[in-house]
């Protein structure tokens, strides 16, 4: 790739027209900005900005069209697939300084947010505030364009859908600096192509996005969890598309089991409910009177005991809300914790193969002597799975994730699943695109990427390869 | 600029589409006179020479490579009910009508998606969800418009306020693109980040980038029971200022419209009806707002009806009448399915503006529009979705010249779209842009959004013979 290196004259620009305090190049950039969360790639920008405002975001993309600077916008950095990492260095645009919740319209329903604000945050505003944002991944100091740029799922997608379903309305700046306002306080839209919803999930290749409009719904008054134990991981899969099949629909369908239940005991230092059984289904209801939430879990615990289930735990108290929830928080951070290094898999298949596609991984795992911990969104077919390194020396390693991703993304492809569910494609899962994708569509993401940018200085080799 | 070149259909060219879609090709005469229109005249009639009445994917394929490989302009037309002139061919060419592709080819209860070919009617798929116990929620007004070309506008209609809108709905689909490729966009997922999302790229897209051959559509459980309550109110402002309440009080209507008095008692004498109530308690009604609710059981609802009852009158509604049975239910709302046929009725010559603004904006936005009826010399109609800020505002008038009537309206058009964008809102909620709108639409958009657009296009279109002067692509006449 042929871009201008940064010198001494970009830097001064940067020095001159930016608070100092907000501008890090050289030896003052923290070894973080090098690598998002997994880590599977590194590579220092040459100059670190701190932005504060969609004009100084115009501003640094109008410098760096001008004088052909990759440039790369990163949020909290808990990427997993490499997006956020600048691969050719020059610009790195930090948003998490944008992090104003910048109003709340209780009429129209809708928050207008900063891209840099955390997802904790603004759950926990919007609910103190009597109202809900229902996306929920789980990774919740995530910044809110983080989630936006990946289009993240999380937990509550069965009922609620992903994060797709509730952006209104963009700013975004473009590559070349020029600011475009994309949808809007509205709920329709049918006035040219669908620019915003081409943007959310682009992984920051197409443009920056400086505010966010959201659609928000009334807080459920009363939420209530079941905890069910299963024999074994297929079993309790099995139940969940006879779930839906009976047209119950929970607000969370979770699938866990024992091996990753007890990593996070560990790594928490908490007890779990109960730890006797494989397998375990984590169903969350929520409504508007604890007459209808009981009735609907009531008949669905009726289904889970007809189907096998061991046994039901209510998730009433606040004790055992917070060890099962915290519990399921912290998966990854407790997979991570007992390897030395991991890659992971977020494949997404449709619901009723769940089953059959965890007990492929759970085969794969004994054919190749290797562990593969997951867990999921049972209910809505995404996999989380996660490739464990444990002993294994650099070349077998390497070698043995290739095969081990083979594989598992081989499978869900004939399962007529995709490559991410919610984590993205980034620079590390690209191959694997295409492989499901083939040139003429990979072909058709790239001339998209180049009307947005024909110098291909954003985000530059992420996703599609120009 | 680059500017691009189109052949006439020759001989040739016919042999070759009538091998590629045998016993499904009509030519000249053959092709009926409703071909060269939609349902809004007004945006410019032109005749296809082709028409082919597709049955297969492979066959719009075959047709679709011919016509790349000669440059001839290529429109797919469903059942022709758009209001933007979407379907009409304006160079003339070859038209692909989806009409006979119009299979239901399987449900999938599991995943709960349905799969159908494009041409099935919105009317025949909710039909046939019910009777397996389920619903496609996006309910546009248009009950015999063909799915797919609902969901190349994104058509919204009644239910979008608490169901969304088609594009919400849509999992999956086989699309012809305009080189005669055959992909599939999406999966029978719930979640995807897997590059950009072509799937939403095409919808809403109004056959610009692809022809859509098959669909997977989401469907839900139906619920067990609905009911419908209409509240009448002095004015439209307190009917407006009802709905951002009924979000509040944790009352989610499926659907919540709004009708202003004039157009109901047209609507009625249109229908030979009378079913909304025009003077209560010594109060002349000015506006109604028709909200529908669902829930599992009949109890609930009650309890539902019973809060939106406290909500409504405390907002100043006179009263409220409660359709609790299925003939009430169908006739409060066969009023509302009228309204724009009882417009057309007494109308001779008629344009439309589709605008969305937030909920808020509703009153402002539909008195600016009114106070321009005067300096125009037409009459104006309206109604809409209050819960979703779509709004459906008509210029009507019987005795002007077309010339003058076209001339009035663009003038109008340009202040109430630009009041719109003022107000945060957008030119189309669901009808599209079409050819009717394209002009505004450069307007609001501005000329950024406008190059990205094509810019999109021409990737999937690199002749440019799909759709040729829709959307965002002029054609130079």
């Amino acid at each position: 790739m042929d871009y201008k290196k940064f010198d001494e004259q970009d830097l001064n620009f940067f020095l001159e027209n930016f608070d100092r305090k907000r501008v890090f190049y050289g030896k003052e950039i923290r070894e973080d900005y090098s690598h998002d969360e997994m880590g599977t790639i590194a590579h220092y920008p040459d100059i670190l900005i701190q932005v504060v405002s969609t004009e100084e975001v115009s501003k640094v993309m109008k410098y760096a069209y001008d004088h052909h600077l990759p440039t790369v916008v990163r949020g909290s950095g808990t990427g997993l697939v490499g997006a956020c990492v600048p691969v050719f260095g020059g610009i790195m645009i930090e948003t998490t300084l944008m992090n104003h919740i910048l109003e709340l319209d209780t009429d129209n329903l809708t928050v207008t947010v900063e891209p840099g604000v955390l997802l904790m945050e603004l759950s926990k505003y919007v609910e103190d505030n009597d109202l809900f944002y229902p996306p929920d991944p789980g990774e919740k100091s995530a910044t809110i364009a983080g989630n936006i740029s990946t289009n993240a799922g999380g937990m509550r997608a069965v009922k609620y859908g992903v994060t797709r379903d509730y952006v209104r309305g963009l700013t975004v700046v473009m590559p070349d600096g020029q600011v475009l306002e994309l949808g809007g306080k509205i709920v329709k839209n049918s006035s040219g192509y669908g620019l915003k919803d081409l943007v959310i999930g682009s992984e920051g290749t197409l443009c920056v996005i400086t505010k966010a409009i959201l659609k928000l719904v009334p807080l459920p008054q009363k939420t209530i969890s079941l905890l069910v134990p299963f024999d074994s991981f297929s079993e309790a899969a099995a139940v969940v598309p006879k779930i839906i099949k009976a047209k119950h629909i929970p607000t969370a369908m979770e699938f866990m089991e024992r091996g990753t239940i007890l990593f996070a005991e560990e790594f928490l230092g908490k007890k779990f409910p109960d730890t006797n059984s494989a397998a375990y289904i984590l169903l969350t209801f929520d409504g508007n009177s604890k007459e209808q939430v009981e009735a609907e879990y009531d008949s669905v615990a009726h289904l889970c005991l007809n189907e096998g289930a061991k046994d039901v735990f209510i998730v009433d108290t606040d004790e055992r809300k917070d060890s099962v929830w915290s519990a399921r928080g912290a998966f990854l951070e407790a997979i991570k914790a007992s390897t030395p290094e991991m890659d992971e898999c977020d494949v997404v298949v449709p619901r009723n193969r769940v089953a059959d596609y965890i007990d492929f991984s759970h085969d794969l795992e004994k054919k190749m002597g290797i562990r593969i911990p997951s867990f999921g969104h049972a209910g809505d077919g995404n996999l989380h799975l996660y490739i464990c390194r444990d002993k294994m020396d650099d070349v077998t390693w390497k070698r043995t994730l290739k095969e081990a991703f083979d594989q598992l993304y081989g499978k869900a492809f004939e399962f007529d699943g995709c490559v991410s569910g919610e984590h993205g494609i980034g620079y590390a899962k690209r191959n694997y695109l295409e492989e499901d994708y083939g040139d003429y569509t990979m072909n058709l993401m790239v001339g998209i990427k180049k009307a947005f940018d024909p110098n291909n200085i954003l985000n530059p080799q992420k996703v599609c390869e120009c | 600029m680059s500017s691009y070149q189109y052949n006439q259909v020759t001989p040739e060219i016919i042999e070759a589409i009538k091998a590629a879609a045998p016993g499904h090709v009509l030519v000249g005469d053959q092709i009926n006179e409703d071909y060269s229109h939609d349902e809004m005249s007004i945006y410019g009639k032109a005749m296809p020479d082709v028409l082919i009445e597709a049955t297969t994917t492979e066959e719009v394929a075959a047709v679709m490579k011919i016509c790349n490989d000669n440059k001839i302009p290529v429109t797919p037309s469903g059942a022709r009910t758009a209001l933007t002139g979407g379907p009409v061919s304006l160079l003339g060419g070859v038209m692909i009508s989806t009409t006979k592709m119009n299979k239901i080819l399987g449900y999938d209860k599991e995943n709960f998606v349905v799969t159908i070919q494009p041409g099935v009617l919105l009317n025949d798929l909710a039909e046939d969800c019910l009777k397996q116990g389920l619903m496609y929620p996006p309910d546009p007004g248009e009950k015999f418009a063909t799915v797919g070309g609902n969901v190349s506008t994104n058509a919204g209609g009644m239910r979008a306020v608490k169901y969304g809108t088609t594009r919400d709905y849509v999992r999956a689909m086989t699309v012809v693109l305009p080189t005669g490729e055959i992909v599939h966009e999406g999966a029978t997922v719930s979640k995807t980040s897997s590059g950009y999302s072509l799937l939403n790229l095409m919808i809403g897209s109004e056959g610009t980038l692809g022809i859509i051959t098959e669909m997977t559509l989401k469907v839900i459980a139906n619920p067990k029971a609905t009911i419908s309550m209409i509240v009448p109110y002095e004015k439209l402002d307190d009917a407006i200022a009802t709905v951002p309440k009924f979000f509040l009080n944790h009352l989610s209507p499926q659907a919540l419209e709004f009708m202003e008095r004039d157009v109901v008692d047209d609507t009625e004498k249109f229908l030979g009806k009378n079913v909304y109530p025009k003077q209560m308690e010594g109060t002349e009604v000015g506006a109604y707002v028709l909200a529908t609710f669902d829930g599992n059981s009949e109890d609930e609802l009650m309890d539902i009806v019973e809060k939106a009852s406290e909500v409504v009158l405390e907002a100043g509604a006179i009263d409220v009448l409660v359709a609790d049975t299925p003939q009430l239910m169908r006739d409060a709302w066969a009023v509302r399915s009228a309204l724009l046929e009882a417009i057309e009725a007494n109308t001779t010559l008629l344009d439309e503006c589709d605008v969305v603004v937030p909920v808020t904006k509703i009153p402002e936005f539909l008195t600016y529009a009114k106070s321009l009826e005067k300096e125009h010399g037409f009459t104006i109609k309206s109604f809409g979705h209050a819960g979703d800020g779509n709004l459906h505002v008509y210029t009507c008038s019987n005795d002007m010249e077309e010339a003058e009537f076209n001339k009035q309206v663009e003038d109008f058009m340009k202040k109430v779209y630009a009041k719109a964008t003022e107000e945060g809102g957008l030119i189309s909620g669901e009808h599209g842009i079409g050819c009717g709108k394209m002009e505004y639409l450069k307007d609001f958009v501005g000329p950024v959004n406008m190059r990205i657009m094509k810019g999109i296009k021409e990737v999937f279109d690199p002749n440019m013979i799909l759709n040729p002067g829709k959307v965002c692509y002029e054609i130079q006449k």
